[in-house]
């Protein structure tokens, strides 16, 4: 590993123009990801015409800081002011708009800081020391698997309404349900469409969530406008990072998301989103105290953006060992090579090693230079606190709305948005949790399509599921997940009952 | 010699940059007042798929061949049919380009909608024609496109094909070419994930897949796929040893890949024959060649001009009606 080709990877990173490309790339990575309605890949798209004026390196490795930066900067408008800034920062909101609702945003906006660039790090180590072995992983997924392992997310995330576990399952089906409307990915059947073209391509995730979470806030906020003065304090919030102690009780929780995101990285066509409700699932499984979940805690904020920027190692697996990017951003940066006259694949990699080593630490240094991004555009974004509520919700809702119809240029997602305001609203009123109608709407089409290919590929055997290792495996997993809190209740009283009886 | 290939390729961006600020450079004749802003090139499909790598690459040497900025817009969804109607709901001056694609005329026949691009739109050119193959993985006991047939006829129903799209394109070309040559498969949809599809195949969880050329090409090179069949008339210069269709005996009346421009119907006659003109020039600049031959697109057999264009567009439509109708997704 310690080889020539190593020592030219770091090489080319701290080039000084490559260097500050990189720098340059994850503030604006930072900024985009938390604007809504500009993302990562329109960035790195509206780059590539300007990459061609520069060496390929430092137009990648700008590529690189973008793609770092985007995943974490989701989270900075997902704790202000309710908005995903990008769909990963989905499950953020959750917990991290509690936060600061009980006035610790600094607190939430540090910790998801250092959970994403920790979850970003580890992950990358992750995926320099064992891409070849975890790019077998991604090829071992076939629909049996992929299934399997979309019904364990499934499992995962049944149990995140801790408060409500039989509101959220309504609530995570109607998302399942929602994730059908429009032409069918497999057979091309319209379905619920009602004959109207513009549902043909079905409700789509940002539409829905920008409806759901600020549009909804919004209108919270004018039904019961909470006066808020605007205090010196609210916009000289600053980014606090965790304590040492802090940090060592949220390890478990970064560890576990990180892995989780490395995973659903590898694996193309399950995306940012899934991993990070997948990881907040899990720690509402595993977390002594379940119900302090949703109320704002450090562990709800640091294991989505560990998983979601640990996404990134995992999905430059697939893209550097065999030229096949494992989600949209990853597939634009394809897209300069093409524009490069460059052929990503295995015989890059054969032909130029210290490409891998300065990807690597391209990223690398990116989540370095994201904690200092995210310090600074914290503190941009907090200035928007000076304005009053009855300004600033206003504004937040024109963003927003913009945001969702800049994602496609069409009008009728702003028109969703508007109708899941509404629906939201009422939902929100009446403590319905809105983030298990995002998860289903998240896994539906996974779930869907990956059992029906199977069903195809397997002809109509169901057994396919537990013959395969791999899918035994997982599904086994969700099957005890949802029976272990039953299984252990009954141990407990019966535990409890033999003394008495004795 | 890469390095060699992007210096130039940045050398003649910026001299079409420096160019592009220079008005009238082109050899085409400029209606008097046109372009006079910007003009829109709606692309019907998402960002950083083949449409818009081909739309963006035309445009970079369009913009000075046309004299003025062009901007891409991404109006994706409903299977090119948004972006259908957003063109249509544009005024008919020429300041707003369609992007032209199979799964328009699919859009139609199926009746998703009612605008065609021959009727609602005016064909301009057809720009490039994108090769597609059959591909395997290396591991695969398929060594030859005669192969994968024995066994299919052996196991009817049992060979499956993948490929991205569900009822178009792709989907209706893989099954008329097992169809003609007389299998029956079972063709599996990806969903638009291309690389989903890339790993399912590469783990040997599809027999074969069906794609543009572009999308295979690396793992191809590295030896991890075999290419079997490409449907261009004539071998691909890159890949002599592919057979074609018509080699194969398989009647080539199948559906091929292909990309190019039109605009709103009314548009006046002289600004068609100006962008027609601009874009020839753009088509035949080294940029785009550079482009096209990293992507496998080929614009000398794909150009045609917008009259050829119009009917070729009704024969692929006659096309699509038959097989659509004997594959059972129109009635």
């Amino acid at each position: 590993m310690f080889d020539l080709p190593f020592f030219q990877g770091i090489g080319l990173v701290f080039d000084p123009l490559n260097l500050l490309m990189l720098t340059l790339g994850t503030f604006c990575g930072v900024f985009v990801g938390a604007v809504p309605g500009l993302n990562g890949p329109m960035a790195i798209c509206m780059l590539a015409p300007f990459t061609l004026m520069m060496p390929f390196n430092a137009g990648f490795i700008m590529a690189c800081g973008i793609y770092c930066g985007q995943l974490f900067g989701g989270s900075i408008a997902a704790i202000l002011f309710k908005t995903p800034g990008t769909e990963v920062a989905a499950a953020t909101v959750i917990d991290g708009y509690e936060l600061n609702r009980k006035g610790q945003a600094g607190k939430a906006l540090g910790t998801a800081i250092a959970a994403s660039a920790i979850g970003g790090l580890l992950s990358l180590i992750a995926l320099v020391a064992l891409a070849p072995p975890l790019a077998k992983v991604a090829l071992q997924f076939g629909p049996a698997e992929y299934f399997s392992f979309a019904l364990l997310g499934l499992a995962m995330v049944s149990s995140m309404a801790a408060g409500s576990p039989m509101k959220g399952t309504l609530m995570t089906v109607l998302g399942l349900f929602m994730s059908t409307v429009g032409v069918c990915s497999l057979t091309g059947v319209e379905r619920f469409t009602f004959g109207s073209t513009q549902l043909l391509s079905g409700l789509s995730l940002i539409p829905v969530m920008i409806g759901l979470y600020p549009v909804a806030e919004c209108f919270t906020q004018f039904k019961s406008p909470t006066i808020r003065e605007a205090t010196p304090a609210a916009f000289k919030t600053a980014a606090q990072l965790p304590t040492f102690k802090e940090l060592k009780s949220l390890w478990g929780t970064i560890g576990r998301g990180t892995l989780i995101g490395t995973i659903v990285g590898i694996l193309p066509g399950v995306g940012g989103p899934t991993a990070a409700f997948t990881a907040y699932g899990v720690e509402v499984k595993r977390s002594k105290h379940p119900e302090k979940f949703g109320t704002g805690i450090l562990e709800g904020v640091a294991a989505p953006e560990s998983a979601n920027n640990a996404t990134s190692g995992g999905a430059m697996v697939p893209m550097l060992t065999l030229g096949i990017p494992g989600s949209l951003t990853t597939a634009v940066m394809m897209g300069l090579f093409v524009i490069h006259g460059l052929q990503p694949g295995p015989l890059m990699l054969a032909k130029q090693p210290e490409f891998l080593y300065s990807t690597f630490f391209a990223m690398f240094l990116s989540n370095i230079l994201m904690i200092f991004a995210g310090i600074f555009c914290v503190k941009l974004f907090v200035q928007a606190l000076r304005l009053p509520n009855s300004i600033l919700y206003p504004i937040i809702m024109l963003i927003s709305l913009v945001g969702s119809y800049s994602m496609r240029n069409d009008i009728f997602d702003v028109w969703i948005s508007i109708a899941f305001g509404v629906v939201g609203y009422f939902l929100q009123k009446h403590n319905w949790p809105l983030a298990s109608l995002i998860v289903g709407l998240v896994l539906g089409p996974l779930v869907e399509v990956s059992f029906r290919s199977a069903m195809l590929t397997f002809d109509d055997n169901v057994l396919v599921f537990f013959t395969r290792p791999i899918a035994a495996v997982f599904i086994i997993g969700s099957i005890l997940s949802l029976v272990w809190p039953m299984i252990s209740k009954a141990i407990k009283s019966r535990r409890a009952a033999t003394p008495a009886g004795a | 010699m890469k390095r060699a290939k992007v210096v130039l390729l940045a050398c003649m961006v910026g001299i079409c940059l420096i160019a592009a600020s220079f008005a009238g450079v082109s050899a085409a004749v400029k209606p008097a007042g046109f372009p006079e802003t910007p003009i829109s090139f709606v692309v019907p499909f998402g960002f950083g798929g083949g449409f818009d790598t081909f739309a963006r690459a035309l445009c970079i040497p369009a913009r000075k061949t046309v004299g003025q900025q062009i901007n891409v817009v991404n109006v994706g969804g409903a299977g090119t049919v948004k972006g259908l109607i957003y063109a249509n709901d544009q005024p008919a001056d020429g300041y707003t380009l369609m992007g032209y694609e199979a799964s328009e005329i699919i859009a139609e026949v199926s009746g998703k909608t009612n605008l065609t691009i021959t009727e609602d739109f005016v064909p301009v050119m057809r720009s490039v024609i994108t090769p597609c193959m059959i591909f395997v993985r290396k591991e695969s006991p398929f060594k030859t496109w005669n192969d994968l047939i024995k066994y299919a006829k052996k196991n009817p129903g049992k060979l499956i094909c993948g490929g991205t799209d569900a009822g178009g394109l792709f989907t209706v070309a893989a099954t008329a070419i097992f169809k003609n040559a007389g299998v029956d498969v079972k063709y599996l949809s990806f969903a638009d994930d291309s690389s989903r599809m890339q790993t399912s195949v590469l783990g040997g969880h599809v027999d074969c897949v069906f794609d543009v050329v572009s999308v295979f090409a690396g793992l191809v090179d590295a030896g991890k796929m075999r290419a079997l069949v490409v449907n261009t008339p004539q071998r691909m210069k890159a890949y002599p040893k592919v057979p074609t269709l018509k080699e194969l005996k398989i009647d080539t009346n199948v559906p091929t890949h292909w990309r190019g421009i039109g605009v709103k119907k009314g548009t006046p006659p002289e600004r068609i024959k100006f962008l027609h003109d601009a874009f020839y020039e753009a088509l035949q600049s080294s940029v785009f060649k550079a482009v096209c031959a990293d992507t496998y697109m080929d614009p000398v057999a794909g150009y045609l001009n917008g009259e050829d264009f119009a009917e070729f567009i009704n024969k692929e439509r006659q096309t699509y009606q038959t097989t659509l109708k004997d594959l059972g997704f129109i009635k």
